[in-house]
């Protein structure tokens, strides 16, 4: 055990949230009644059994070999097989009749993950641990890993938070959804946060698609609403392709490089294709294959013109999802493009890219401003703006890319430094904002902006924390969205 | 943070003067906030006291800086306080005085002042405005204060949340309107403003304002790098320059940018109008002095400039007076001729030497009185009647003789009446123009200028005419009371200072004069 133990502490926070699930289940089913109890038992104990079986395995996988790549995919194996367990039980059996319990679990989990990471988080800034690579090269804790799976912590506290205050989830059909909703919402995190801390093509195609399928559940999770149910197919067929789109282009460098890890594809580009032009059939493959990865990322943070679904998916997504989008989903899948951006841009033909990202940046801002100008549902505005915002992050990421500095990325380089605090000031602003609305559907069972009248008389305190957000969001001084925008629009 | 603050403290030579000035009136706010919506005597009752500790310490800054001292550069200012602030990006919390901004800040701190008696009928959300109003304080005060390029923006952005709210909650009928349209204009300046900060910082590495005038005097720094960018054949400087330019032209404001001024004073309640065209105004010239003279020194020079400047100038003063004899609403008549007055600012700028920059630094301060006494006037007639149409005002002298007095004080200042503060700046503009040997057209701007006065004193007396002679045209104006003790102690300061200035104005150029020396002294002249 001892040799696969600090690949176990790596993920710590990981698989206190793995853990968080279960309990979820356990705590309200020990409601439930013996007789429920005892074939969750026996799903629940398979699971468990599994997830033992698969330690067990992977230790004496490691001590005959030596190595520690036995437990590749523990992480992922808890994490599935708990939350496997969670929908078929919970459909079966959880009446959500309390949403408070589990709500109150994942928040306590979500803590204990919290304190857990600030203690990885402590070592990595302070130079004690050195930057390695655990699960074999899958995962690779670095301070950028740190900080965004913090911020993907906070998102998930945030959110779990808003369910349990969300009345559409209260009604009807829904109201037997929220477990099954806090576990999509917990997954769709746990894929997040492995997304931020694994340079490995695979690894990262694995994590991204465990956030994206959690995502595309949870906006359809409002049962009987169509607007809801719209919104989740439209994620779903949008997704795919998008998906699509980057398994492509991941297998196009894997076809040149031969490597699945984004350093060595690097090197591997700088050693067989650095000066290969657009005009030979190779040098285009490979840097379509790299738009192309590009472009499945794009999808994810809605660059202009991958965006589409932003806003109907917004719109339609039960409001703590849409905060997730805007916060979480947002912020890890932006880690994947400064990586990418880091890794791939600066060499070959990279410089030249650059200028096709600093244009779809320019014609984010754009189009995501002058599209929210009309919009009279308060969601739908909010998923205008976070496309706009995707282009203002973007150019901290476009500043990424054209310095292509290689490993120099970490959390001391100035450029992701701006786009890090870019994120976490987005972050902030937006679950406050969404919280805002929230409170406000609750209230006045409504999402039109032209609803809100008189807002700041009816309940001034509200009032006075929407401004700050809103002029946060607008990024004006003395607010983090300032702070934020500034070093994104100058990467030096 | 505060540890941060407290080691920096250790570099301060003013003791924390300008701390105090400047955040006073947003401990006030905070205070206002913990007190129930009810109490509004206790309320207006603070926001009283937070902005009495600004204006005490600012006559006391008017008396204790040093006046020889050619300011502008960092050696030469007083009461500077520094501390590190976002240190990775070099930015510091500095601040300090010289003669540029101590007037103005004395103006500034007078007028919130005497505002907060103004506001005292507020009826509405009571709490929120004096709380929005506070916060306004603070951001304006920082501006005359600030040294770092940084903290100025922060600063300058400050005022325009709170001003927004106040003109969109407490105005008129179109406050929404003109609330955003006010916004909006403001903001295209701030943005063009952000560019040329960054831009200046990517260049120069540096936010510290004082630094950067340094620079612009050194041929060999950075500021005019050969590696310099330039865009569409213009070279670095120029577009710093007048990006800054637009930003605060946009404040002045100068004509083609104006149109924000009408519709935001005519929406916005009595004080907020008089803080606007009385300080916010002056913002946009005292910007252009700290920060553009300094920095863009080399294309100040440069004779198209200084014909543009010019330019912008008269036909401010001329279209301004133009515009305000068409009106017949008495406080868009005023706006405008703010806008006039506000001209000869940046003519007295363009001329480039010593009666035009201390001509133009003066009007903005005599500016700042007569268009509050004027806002003032318009709002004790509105309070009454609910109305400003002048053709529907008259014969107001013989009902309200207390009021019309006081109101002539502040009219004829406006005209340019010698012997009254208005007199003083504009004579000093127009002599500067004159005389001055920056550009070969200035002495006909000047001549065209002058003109502007005619008009001036057109229209002001045709507002005197309609507005307090003859017979009342309405029987209910003969049981209007007079101006009672309250609006009295409004507009008196204002009044005195008027005429102070006017009968002895060495005791207000003589504060100017060291500091414009000095920075005429970086414009090469």
């Amino acid at each position: 055990m001892e040799a696969f133990f600090p690949d176990l502490v790596a993920v710590g926070p990981e698989l206190i949230l793995c853990g968080t699930l279960l309990l979820v289940l356990m705590v309200d089913l020990w409601r439930m009644g013996r007789g429920h109890g005892f074939v969750w038992l026996v799903a629940f104990g398979t699971a468990l059994a599994g997830c033992l079986a698969l330690i067990h395995y992977g230790s004496v996988y490691n001590e005959a070999t030596g190595g520690t790549d036995g437990l590749v995919l523990l992480p992922e194996f808890i994490g599935i097989a708990g939350s496997y367990a969670l929908f078929t039980i919970a459909d079966l059996w959880f009446r959500g009749r309390d949403r408070w319990v589990p709500g109150a679990i994942v928040m306590l989990g979500t803590a204990i993950a919290a304190y857990r990471l600030w203690g990885i988080g402590q070592e990595v800034f302070d130079g004690t641990a050195v930057v390695q690579d655990h699960w074999g090269a899958l995962i690779h804790a670095d301070g950028l890993g740190v900080l965004l799976r913090g911020l993907a912590l906070l998102s998930l506290f945030f959110t779990a938070l808003f369910t349990i205050f969300y009345r559409p989830m209260q009604r009807g059909l829904a109201s037997r959804g929220v477990p099954e909703f806090l576990t999509c919402l917990v997954c769709a995190h746990l894929g997040g946060m492995l997304l931020v801390q694994t340079q490995h093509l695979l690894f990262l195609f694995l994590a991204l698609e465990i956030l994206s399928q959690c995502s595309y559940l949870q906006a359809g999770m409002l049962k009987g609403d169509r607007r809801s149910s719209e919104a989740g197919l439209k994620y779903v067929l949008y997704g795919s392709m998008a998906s699509g789109l980057m398994l492509f282009g991941f297998s196009l460098l894997y076809a040149f490089t031969g490597e699945l890890e984004i350093p060595a594809i690097r090197s591997a580009i700088i050693a067989g294709y650095g000066d290969l032009g657009l005009g030979q059939t190779e040098g285009l493959l490979l840097w379509l294959g790299v738009l192309l990865s590009l472009g499945g990322v794009f999808y994810k943070v809605s660059l202009v013109p991958f965006h589409f679904w932003a806003p109907d998916v917004y719109e339609g997504s039960p409001t703590p999802t849409t905060a997730f989008l805007a916060a979480g989903s947002k912020a890890v899948s932006f880690d994947l493009l400064v990586r990418l951006a880091t890794w791939l841009g600066g060499i070959g033909y990279g410089p030249r890219l650059f200028e096709l990202l600093a244009v779809v940046a320019a014609l984010t801002m754009t189009y995501g401003n002058l599209a929210a100008l009309r919009q009279g549902n308060l969601k739908r505005l909010f998923a205008y703006s976070s496309i706009a915002h995707a282009g203002y992050v973007m150019m901290g990421v476009v500043g990424l890319f054209a310095a292509g500095s290689g490993g120099d990325w970490t959390y001391q380089a100035a450029g992701s430094k701006g786009v890090l605090v870019y994120l976490l000031a987005y972050a902030l602003m937006n679950l406050g904002a969404f919280g805002v609305v929230i409170y406000l559907a609750n209230r006045a069972g409504s999402e039109e902006i032209g609803d809100l009248h008189g807002l700041g008389w009816k309940s001034p305190a509200i009032g006075a924390a929407m401004v700050v957000f809103l002029v946060s969001l607008t990024g004006l001084p003395p607010t983090v969205g300032f702070v934020g925008k500034l070093p994104c629009s100058w990467p030096r | 943070m505060l540890a941060t603050l407290l080691q920096g403290a250790a570099s301060s030579s003013g003791g924390g003067i300008l701390s105090v000035l400047t955040f006073a009136p947003v401990i006030g706010m905070l205070v206002i906030l913990f007190l129930p919506r009810s109490r509004t005597e206790a309320i207006k009752t603070v926001a009283a006291c937070a902005a009495f500790v600004p204006l005490a310490l600012s006559i006391w800054l008017w008396f204790a800086y040093d006046k020889a001292s050619p300011g502008v550069l960092a050696e030469n200012m007083s009461f500077v306080e520094q501390a590190s602030w976002i240190p990775t990006l070099g930015i510091k919390y500095y601040v300090g005085v010289d003669g540029l901004s101590v007037p103005i800040l004395f103006l500034s701190c007078l007028i919130f002042f005497f505002a907060v008696f103004s506001s005292w009928t507020i009826g509405k959300g009571v709490k929120g405005y004096f709380a929005m109003f506070l916060l306004l304080e603070t951001g304006t005060n920082g501006c005359f204060v600030a040294l770092d390029f940084f903290l100025f923006y922060v600063f300058w952005e400050l005022m325009l949340l709170p001003m927004y709210f106040l003109i969109g909650i407490w105005g008129g009928p179109r406050r929404e309107y003109a609330a955003i349209k006010f916004f909006l204009y403001t903001l295209l300046g701030s943005v063009l403003m952000l560019v040329a900060l960054v831009a200046l910082y990517m260049q120069c590495g540096t936010f510290d304002l004082m630094q950067l005038a340094a620079m612009a005097r050194d041929p060999q720094s950075t500021l005019y790098a050969a590696g310099a960018p330039s865009v569409f054949g213009w070279k670095f400087l120029p577009w710093v320059f007048w990006f800054l330019f637009i930003g605060f032209a946009v404040k002045v404001p100068i004509v083609p940018l104006h149109t924000w001024l009408p519709d935001a004073h005519v929406e916005a309640p009595t004080p907020i109008s008089v803080i606007l065209a009385g300080i916010l105004l002056k913002l946009g010239g005292y910007g252009m002095m700290r920060i553009l003279f300094p920095i863009g020194s080399s294309v100040m020079q440069q004779p198209e400039t200084i014909l543009t400047i010019a330019l912008i100038g008269t036909v401010s003063i001329l279209y301004g007076a133009f515009v305000a004899m068409a009106q017949t609403d008495f406080k868009k008549l005023v706006a405008y001729s703010s806008v006039s007055h506000m001209g000869f600012v940046l003519l007295g700028f363009a001329a480039l030497n010593h009666q035009g920059m201390t001509g133009a630094a003066a009007q903005m301060f005599n500016h700042g009185l007569s268009s509050a006494m004027l806002f003032l006037i318009v709002g004790v007639f509105y309070d009454r009647a609910h109305h400003r149409d002048l053709g529907r005002m008259g014969g107001l002298a013989s009902t309200m003789p207390k009021y019309a007095g006081l109101a002539m004080i502040g009219i004829f200042t406006s005209i340019g009446l010698p012997g009254l503060a208005g007199f003083v700046s504009e004579f000093w503009v127009l002599l500067g123009a004159f005389s001055s040997d920056a550009h070969g057209s200035l002495r006909l701007l000047a001549i065209l200028s002058a003109l502007g006065i005619v008009l001036t004193a057109g229209y002001l007396l045709w507002t005197i005419q309609r507005v307090f002679l003859g017979k009342p045209k309405d029987p209910a104006y003969e049981q209007y009371p007079d101006i009672d003790a309250r609006e009295t102690v409004t507009q008196a300061p204002f009044a005195v200072l008027c005429v102070l200035f006017g009968v002895l104005p060495f005791l207000l150029l003589s504060q100017y004069g060291a500091s414009v020396q000095g920075l005429l002294d970086l414009l090469g002249r």
